[in-house]
């Protein structure tokens, strides 16, 4: 057997907040649009950098990129475009994202190992429409990485070492 | 995690836990340990745990406390950062901004110059809103208390949504289903709140 190659990569995850409420309240056509807007928004933000959609994880969504600068871009555009649609109220439901950076192991389209679980577990400290990131990814970043705001010292299951989070908010917080 | 700020305080002392001062706010990873600080009034603070409460108490500077699982209360800052994985928070004043995330607990607010928070499953009070105020809930009611003419964006998928302002304000409701005694159009500041299966109530007191 044959160890897959593993490889330096940058993890993005997406989460809708509050979609089994929304579910609920509002039955599963209005989910289902809900999650197809989702995809098409995320789909056009991807025409801007390079990377892809690994897969849906019901109302998540998990991104690769090569780069990190890449992966922010299309964060930014995300938002971006999640805010301009709630504004109007052609999309319903806040976005949070979380990103991290580090060695990832394929396995088929997939992707497994610590800096996927990590980026899985920062996106549940962020808030709507916020995209939080660690220092790696802002250390990758600078001299760029200034345009983010640190947010402290989390410690995360099965990591040894704090990790240190940092935010980056496409509107102004209050 | 307790830390108190001290009037007569001028250094940091802390039983445990990995303190640094770089010129900027002071950090305190506390990991899960049982960290007591004591720090000097009005000192910035970074502070990181992995579980068990997190509770501030005296005037600090601004601060922020991400936390994977566990209640954090902050008695007075200049402004606040703080998450929550798992657990409740409290703000009880801060002179500026408030940003509060907690993914599965309640969110107090007192007075504070503004705010910024979410709760996946809680409530989320403000009572005593200085500046603008945004509330994003999920399964939760929503309970603001406008000082003045502030703006408000407060939405929840399903919980009731109230909104009080001071009397004689009149504020501009607009894309809501809020049931506004006197006259919905007024100019003073602007309210967007909705819910996607409870009430939504916007009143003076």
């Amino acid at each position: 057997m044959t160890t897959p190659a593993t490889a330096t990569a940058t993890i993005l995850f997406t989460d809708l907040v509050g979609f089994t409420e929304y579910t609920d309240a509002c039955g599963d056509a209005a989910a289902v649009e809900v999650l197809d807007h989702q995809t098409a928004i995320a789909r056009a933000a991807l025409d801007h950098g390079g990377g892809r959609l690994v897969k849906e994880l019901g109302d998540g969504l998990m991104f690769w990129f090569e780069r990190p600068a890449s992966a922010l871009r299309s964060a930014r555009s995300m938002l971006a475009a999640v805010d301009a649609a709630r504004d109007t109220r052609a999309f319903p439901l806040g976005v949070r994202m979380g990103m991290h950076c580090g060695d990832v192991t394929p396995r088929g389209d997939d992707f497994v190992g610590r800096t996927v679980n990590v980026a899985a577990r920062i996106t549940d400290l962020a808030a709507p429409g916020e995209l939080v990131v660690s220092d790696g990814i802002v250390a990758a970043l600078a001299p760029d990485g200034a345009e983010f705001q640190p947010v402290g010292p989390v410690r995360v299951k099965g990591v040894a070492s704090p990790i240190w989070l940092h935010r980056l908010a496409t509107r102004p917080s209050y | 995690m307790r830390v108190i700020a001290e009037s007569d305080r001028r250094e940091v002392i802390a039983s445990t836990g990995a303190i640094a001062r770089d010129g900027g706010p002071v950090t305190i990873d506390g990991g899960s340990a049982k960290v007591l600080a004591r720090v000097p009034e009005g000192t910035p603070l970074v502070i990181g745990t992995t579980s068990g409460r997190v509770t501030i108490e005296g005037r600090v500077g601004a601060v922020s406390v991400v936390t994977a699982s566990g209640r954090i209360s902050v008695a007075d800052a200049a402004s606040v950062d703080a998450r929550s994985a798992s657990g409740r928070i409290e703000v009880g004043h801060a002179d500026g901004g408030c940003r509060v995330v907690a993914t599965s607990g309640r969110v107090d607010i007192g007075h504070c110059g503004g705010a910024d928070a979410m709760s996946e499953s809680g409530r989320i009070v403000v009572s005593d809103a200085h500046g603008p105020v945004r509330a994003n809930c999920t399964s939760g009611r929503i309970q603001l208390t406008m000082a003045g003419a502030h703006d408000v964006e407060a939405e929840t998928v399903s919980g009731r949504v109230e909104v009080s302002f001071p009397d004689g304000l009149r504020p501009l409701v607009v894309n809501s289903p809020a049931e506004v005694p006197g006259e919905r159009a007024g100019h003073d500041c602007v309210v967007v709140a909705r819910s996607g299966a409870g009430r939504v109530v916007v009143s003076g007191r």
